[in-house]
């Protein structure tokens, strides 16, 4: 089911000159029961489209109602002959009971005064006006209906013109959303690719201050080379005096001790005479001994002999 | 053909729309109501609902309402529809929905062959469904049973806008 079709408006009968005042409908339907239905919400009210109705006057209804007025075609869209001919003779009584002298019950004395025929033609006449009438109406209707269907294309034409627009600035919109979107995966990497640089600028200026670092440990190993060069040729040298120094020394000690030897074998020989002298003194004078002795020759010193 | 239909003219049907059907069905009106009060609707539909209380079904966009929202309840009242009146078709461009709540907006004896230009659709029935509780404190509908038949021989009412 589509709700697309022929844009009519459908406004209440109330001021519209569709209505029915209460005064005709008193006159009309004097023997006629009136209902009012009580509903609740879901029932529903079924009539004929024929059917006369209204809204329930109230004194002062409180609240808003809502409702809906759904209104179905039923199939059997033509109506039957038999059905036509009762509308046709219902119409016909209804004429001749309230056309001529608007008195009932006289008409059928006139039907027997006038000639059959030309009640027949002026019945027809009348149904024929009816029938223009509504065809005049139906007239007037599909030109409101097709005033309106103009109306609709050419709103039809703006909303598609607007729609167009609204196309091309959505795809637009899209393009756009897909540059900014490229834009930003740009600015993402740019910041990424930043932050990389940054990374490698700091580890340049690290590896600029190792390299610093190293210039100046190279300068230190150098000065120290030098330190160590001079220090081992120093050392060197003093290895070689120290050498030569252990050497003389060695010498003086081997001299020293081939002086000791000679002073010991002198020193033997002249105790050894000392002693045959004093041997032969104490022979020559035996009272002289203790003053010939070492310690008083130590205490007194030489004698002058 | 529901007997009282095909007699009278007029039947009453308990129950076409659940409880439940119908609070939703009314929910959605009064969205929609909602967006002509605070001026969200097209301003033709705002214009409308302040001259006679009416929602046009097949206007329902007009107020922000998505139309396959109440064409599943237009799909709803023609199917149980079938079962009291036979196979008849829903004409959604003669359908309404009304909110009365002044005496403004009330309507007069009239016949919809005359107010609501149905007169094309011939054989036609209005199924009339409120949506709250009527006849009490709300306004009904008064009917004439059997009008009908009188009714369908007399001419039509000339309305200036139908």
């Amino acid at each position: 089911m589509s709700l697309c079709g022929n844009f009519r408006y459908l406004n209440p009968p109330s001021g519209s000159g569709a209505g029915r005042t209460d005064e005709w409908v008193d006159q009309n339907f004097v023997h006629y029961d009136r209902l009012v239905a009580q509903l609740e919400p879901g029932d529903a009210l079924m009539f004929d489209h024929y059917t006369l109705h209204r809204t329930q006057p109230m004194d002062s209804p409180f609240g808003a109602r809502i409702s809906g007025e759904f209104r179905v075609q039923l199939a059997c869209s033509g109506q039957s002959g038999t059905a036509l001919a009762s509308r046709f003779l219902t119409h016909l009584r209804r004429l001749l009971s309230t056309s001529l002298l608007g008195r009932p019950l006289l008409s059928e004395h006139f039907m027997a005064l006038f000639n059959r025929r030309a009640q027949m033609l002026e019945v027809q006449n009348r149904s024929l006006i009816t029938t223009a009438r509504e065809r005049s109406g139906r007239i007037d209707e599909l030109e409101r209906e097709l005033q309106a269907t103009r109306q609709r294309a050419e709103q039809t034409d703006k909303l598609e013109r607007e729609l167009q627009t609204a196309r091309e600035r959505a795809e637009r919109t899209d393009k756009l959303e897909r540059e900014l979107q490229t834009a930003r995966e740009r600015a993402e990497r740019t910041d990424k690719l930043e932050r990389e640089l940054q990374t490698i600028r700091q580890r340049l200026e690290r590896i600029d201050q190792l390299e610093r670092e190293l210039q100046q440990a190279s300068h230190e190993v150098e000065r120290l080379t030098l330190g160590r060069d001079f220090y081992s040729k120093r050392v060197l040298e003093l290895e070689e005096q120290n050498r030569q120094l252990t050497e003389a020394a060695t010498n003086y000690s081997l001299q020293g001790q081939k002086r000791e030897r000679e002073l010991t074998e002198v020193a033997t020989r002249y105790s050894l005479w000392g002693q045959k002298l004093e041997r032969e003194l104490a022979k020559i004078d035996p009272d002289g001994a203790p003053a010939r002795r070492f310690e008083a020759f130590q205490t007194k010193g030489p004698t002058e002999s | 053909m529901n007997p009282e239909l095909q007699a009278r003219g007029v039947a009453i049907v308990r129950g076409l729309l659940s409880g439940a059907e119908a609070e939703s069905l009314k929910g959605l009106l009064e969205r929609a109501y909602a967006a002509a009060d605070n001026g969200t609707a097209h301003v033709d539909a705002q214009e409308r609902v302040r001259a006679w209380g009416g929602v046009n079904v097949h206007l329902i966009e007009q107020f922000g309402i998505d139309e396959q929202e109440l064409i599943r309840f237009l799909g709803m009242v023609e199917t149980r529809a079938t079962k009291e009146v036979g196979p008849c078709k829903l004409i959604p461009n003669i359908c309404v929905f009304r909110r009365h709540r002044e005496s403004r907006t009330h309507v007069p004896w009239h016949i919809d062959a005359d107010g609501a230009g149905t007169v094309s659709y011939d054989p036609c029935v209005n199924i009339w469904i409120p949506l709250v509780s009527v006849g009490r404190s709300l306004p009904s509908l008064e009917v004439i049973p059997g009008s009908h038949v009188f009714m369908r021989e007399l001419p039509l009412l000339k309305s200036p806008v139908r």
